[in-house]
């Protein structure tokens, strides 16, 4: 049952980033969870400069468009409970198809990007933990 | 429930800084700001008379948790306007947009 006040599920979404283009990840959001509320990526190599050009979920935005990957960026140093960027109104869903684009201008050589986003029934008692 | 609302973006093509301007609708709080990396903030509300944030500097540190990287206040608002300047403190890519960003409740 995925009701639990702290229930969670963290989604990943990986892709080869081999060149300076634009990389399409999409992705059915797990039907069992109700919101989506942070979003990481956690000791990438990818380049200052990197952008989320597009994060959305049913045609709407998640985060600002063309969005510097370094605001949500972290390394392995911090706590992974504390690895998401949660700044944003909690976005329902329930298998909903999310759409992310992203680009590395300034992309050097090949590497593994993984985005990680967390999804929880419970949006409130998740983001207590998220902010403390 | 918090919104995040980007309020500039450009090329700091002007000496490396940019002013600009926002009216915020429809909100009742702003609760922080944030910026590209590498720059500096000033933010004045209530038409330009109070001023709340002051060359805040913007860092890269990845050992600190994105949530808590913005710089966090707490301000009501009304429909105002807010006005501020961004400048580049590092040699930034004048090719690269920077951006500006208020977390609205």
């Amino acid at each position: 049952m995925a009701d639990n006040n702290m229930d969670f599920i963290i989604q990943c979404l990986d892709a080869s980033i081999e060149a300076d283009k634009v990389y399409e990840l999409k992705d059915e959001l797990d039907k069992d969870y109700k919101y989506l509320v942070g979003i990481a990526i956690t000791d990438s190599k990818c380049s200052d400069t990197s952008i989320l050009e597009v994060v959305k979920v049913k045609g709407s935005d998640v985060l600002p468009e063309r969005f510097q990957v370094n605001h949500i960026r972290s390394s392995a140093a911090v706590a992974p409970n504390k690895r998401f960027f949660s700044w944003f109104k909690p976005v329902p869903v329930s298998g909903d198809e999310i759409v992310i684009r992203f680009r590395d201008p300034d992309w050097a050589s090949n590497y593994q990007l993984q985005i990680q986003l967390l999804l929880t029934n419970n949006p409130e008692k998740v983001c207590d933990v998220l902010f403390a | 429930m918090c919104y995040l609302h980007k309020i500039y973006e450009g090329k700091l093509s002007h000496k490396g800084s940019e002013s600009f301007r926002f009216t915020v609708k429809g909100f009742t709080r702003v609760k922080g700001a944030f910026c590209s990396a590498g720059n500096t903030l000033s933010l004045a509300f209530a038409n330009g008379k109070k001023v709340v944030i002051d060359k805040y500097e913007a860092g890269t540190n990845s050992d600190v948790p994105p949530n808590k990287r913005p710089l966090l206040f707490d301000k009501p608002l009304q429909m105002e306007l807010i006005t501020g300047v961004i400048s580049g403190i590092d040699e930034l890519s004048p090719a690269q947009n920077q951006s500006v960003y208020l977390i609205l409740e």
